[in-house]
């Protein structure tokens, strides 16, 4: 044991960049094993959060990284007070800040040990403003359940990269398998926005056989909409499985289907890019 | 590949450092065909790559002159492969395609990491590092390391420092001796001393060499001023370095933490204090120290305090003027005059030029020796009938311990309120008698199985590090012997 948090903290404030750079690999690389200050996480933690929403995106994309790897080693510690968490319900609730009040109060909010009901900050999600999105994922990243999942599926498609980062942590947070499952219960569901929602996801996410045959059976007749959603999110899965269902598709019953079907054959190609790899 | 190189590749990675030694000399002058296979040159490289710091000479230049021969083949063999392609041949590096650091295959990676290494490859310094973050195989860490190293500035030692505490020890092994080539005293004061291992030999003799490129003076004032930071975990790396160094001076900076605000610092300059011969200067700080309103201060200190009756001594680091004047006090000055004998002992180990010292870590080897050996047997991963009686020894020594750590929490209660009375030190003291005991049977297990392993009777696998160990120390303890004869 020979580390500690606050020096890395001190490191992290440094003016110089490359000393940062090299700090935030060496944080990718720590283990509980090695810290002597683990009480000081959340000294890291706040920092880290920081550089994920700075406008240098290899810094940030590092710090979201580390920040991801050490929450799997270090647990979450409560660093406000509940009258400051009020303070800040009290502000979000007034409607009445300016964008940069809304985000304090969210981020200052989600140090809160234990906050229970996420009903107000799911309007934040659908923010404007990035940067409140990203405050009101960060307070998912720490206090949502399975069930809030459904919440913050749609972010993984934000046209913000930064959302999108912060919503694939709350995916990791619960893993590959945990995921997967959500999303199966929102297709199952009656809910055809839901089920939409969930089909998008899948479409990000790295392709497994088990990702291919639930999309699969999404674009069995049904739903034209749904249908449609699926197919094209098959063409985000190259392989054998998907070549053949689209060519199904081809002969469908429904001339917008097979349609469709076949302007996702034409432009279907193996990707470079195999998409989002959660956690298992 | 032909049955001669294979047996000199098994002869590079030998333990025995005569046969690594024979080995490199013949790979200096090897005459390689033209076809031969760049693989197998690049695997040679790799094993020169891993033998980490060199001190001795002989070794140094052989293993240097080894590597030209395998970089001069490579070479030849990248002109041979350009012409035949009837293109000018410019550039004499061969063909190196940096985006192999992403194979997912650690042998490309290894081989991509020795192209740099032989080349110096500055511009894979950002590669390198991306690759890091994910890497999990010890050689390539090990050559990452070894590259990073060479093409880069100091500052990489802020990222080299994590590697420090990899359990691999290979791989701790040269994160050290890269920041002990990079880092400046500083650096080396506030990354490397606090994590050295007093137990290891080597990692001492190194460390020593190391600060002995600077002031003693500077190095002092250095930790003084951390010894009084406004952050308290620098304040604590400061009396941990404090705790590796010997020395009168070192004795009153650990004065200074004694006094700190933090408990933590105390209990840390309490146990900087353990096995210091200076009495006269420790007593004091001792005394207050167990007078600490903070329990376990005052029961580390009250402990040690007793360890100053029983004359335990450990081992530290000597800082260079204090050295100096030890080695002088020492030696032996005959007819010779003494700037030649200080020459003659500066390219041996300093910390290692005191026969006792040398007995000392020989014995360490011993215990560690036989803790593994006993672990082992007991598993039923390995049997000597001649290891009986000292089975039973270490066997009969662990149930004492059981025995009394039993009674030690039945009589918890009673043991707190005669701390806070004062403190009765008896049930302690049988406590670490026993231990005492253990070391002596896990020590003198571990002599008759260095014996049985040089007679062959036993493998050294697993020890491999402890007996080599044991070999380079018992030549020192021989040489120190026919020194002083």
């Amino acid at each position: 044991m020979g580390l500690f948090f606050s020096e890395i903290a001190l490191e992290l404030q440094s003016d110089d960049k490359e000393l940062v750079h090299l700090t935030l690999i060496k944080l990718s690389r720590i283990s509980p094993s090695i810290i002597e200050d683990a009480q000081s996480f959340y000294l890291i933690n706040r920092i880290l959060r920081q550089m994920s929403l700075s406008k240098n995106q290899h810094l940030a994309d590092l710090a979201i990284l580390s920040r991801d790897r050490l929450d799997q080693h270090f647990s979450f510690r409560s660093s406000l007070k509940h009258e400051k968490y009020i303070e800040c319900i009290e502000v979000l609730q007034s409607g009445l800040n300016t964008p940069f009040q809304t985000y304090q109060a969210i981020i200052n909010s989600s140090e809160y040990e234990e906050i229970e009901d996420l009903n107000l900050y799911v309007n934040f999600l659908k923010h404007d403003d990035p940067l409140i999105r990203c405050a009101a994922l960060e307070v998912y990243r720490y206090h949502a359940q399975l069930e809030d999942l459904k919440d913050v599926i749609n972010l993984i498609n934000d046209t913000n990269s930064r959302v999108r980062k912060f919503a694939i942590r709350i995916l990791n947070r619960f893993g590959e398998r945990k995921v997967i499952n959500c999303l199966q219960k929102m297709i199952s569901s009656n809910d055809e926005e839901s089920t939409i929602s969930a089909i998008h996801c899948l479409a990000n996410l790295k392709t497994t056989s088990e990702i291919v045959s639930i999309l699969t059976n999404c674009s069995l007749p049904g739903s034209e909409r749904v249908r449609s959603e699926a197919i094209m999110a098959l063409g985000k899965h190259y392989c054998s499985e998907t070549i053949a269902q689209l060519k199904y598709l081809q002969k469908d019953l429904s001339i917008q289907i097979c349609e469709i079907a076949r302007s996702t054959l034409n432009n279907l190609e193996p990707s470079s890019n195999n998409g989002i790899q959660i956690r298992n | 590949m032909t049955s001669e190189i294979e047996i000199l590749i098994k002869n590079l990675e030998s333990p025995d450092v005569e046969i690594r030694l024979l080995a490199l000399d013949t790979l200096s002058r090897y005459q390689f065909q033209n076809d031969f296979s760049s693989e197998t040159i690049l695997g040679m490289q790799e094993i020169l790559l891993g033998y980490g710091q060199i001190k001795d000479p002989e070794f140094l230049q052989l293993t240097k002159a080894a590597m030209a021969n395998l970089k001069q083949h490579l070479v030849r063999q990248n002109n041979r492969s350009t012409a035949s392609q009837n293109q000018i041949n410019t550039n004499i590096s061969l063909p190196f395609k940096i985006d192999e650091l992403e194979n997912s295959d650690p042998k490309v990676r290894k081989n991509c990491l020795i192209q740099i290494i032989n080349h110096k490859h500055t511009d894979a310094y950002q590669n390198i590092l991306n690759m890091l973050i994910n890497e999990k195989d010890e050689q390539v860490l090990v050559l990452s390391i070894k590259a990073l190293s060479l093409i880069s500035k100091r500052k990489i030692v802020n990222l080299l420092h994590i590697f420090i505490y990899h359990p691999e020890p290979n791989v701790r092994e040269n994160a050290i001796t890269a920041i002990s080539n990079l880092g400046d005293c500083e650096d080396i004061i506030n990354l490397l001393l606090p994590e050295i291992n007093l137990s290891n030999p080597q990692e001492v003799i190194n460390i020593s060499e190391t600060l002995s490129k600077f002031e003693s003076k500077k190095i002092l004032s250095y930790i003084g001023e951390r010894l009084q930071d406004d952050h308290e975990h620098r304040r604590l790396l400061a009396i941990k370095s404090l705790s590796k160094l010997s020395g009168d001076e070192i004795i009153q900076l650990i004065n200074i933490s004694a006094n700190d605000k933090s408990s933590q610092i105390r209990i840390q300059a309490a146990k900087a204090l353990f096995g210091r011969s200076a009495a006269k200067l420790i007593t004091p700080i001792l005394n207050r120290l167990a007078q600490d309103p903070d329990i376990e201060v005052s029961e580390i200190a009250l402990e040690y305090l007793h360890s100053l009756a029983n004359e335990i001594t450990m081992n530290r680091i000597k800082l260079p003027d204090v050295k100096n004047a030890s080695v002088a006090e020492h030696i032996d000055i005959d007819n010779k005059p003494k700037t030649e004998i200080l020459t003659e002992q500066k390219t041996k180990e300093s910390y290692l030029t005191d026969a006792s010292n040398v007995d000392e870590q020989i014995e360490i080897e011993f215990l560690n020796l036989g803790q593994h050996f006993f672990k082992k047997i007991k598993s039923g991963d390995a049997d000597n009938p001649l290891l009986t009686s000292n089975i039973q020894r270490i066997e009969k020594a662990l149930a004492k311990i059981k025995q009394l750590e039993q009674s030690k929490r039945d009589q918890n209660l009673v043991k707190s309120i005669t701390k806070a009375i004062g403190g009765n030190l008896n049930d302690k003291l049988t406590l670490q008698n026993a231990k005492l005991l253990l070391e002596e049977a896990h020590i003198d297990m571990g002599e008759v199985i260095y014996g049985l392993i040089c007679s062959d009777e036993m493998s050294t696998q697993g020890v491999e590090s402890s007996v080599n160990r044991l070999h380079k120390l018992f030549k020192i303890r021989k040489e120190l012997s026919q020194v002083s004869n």
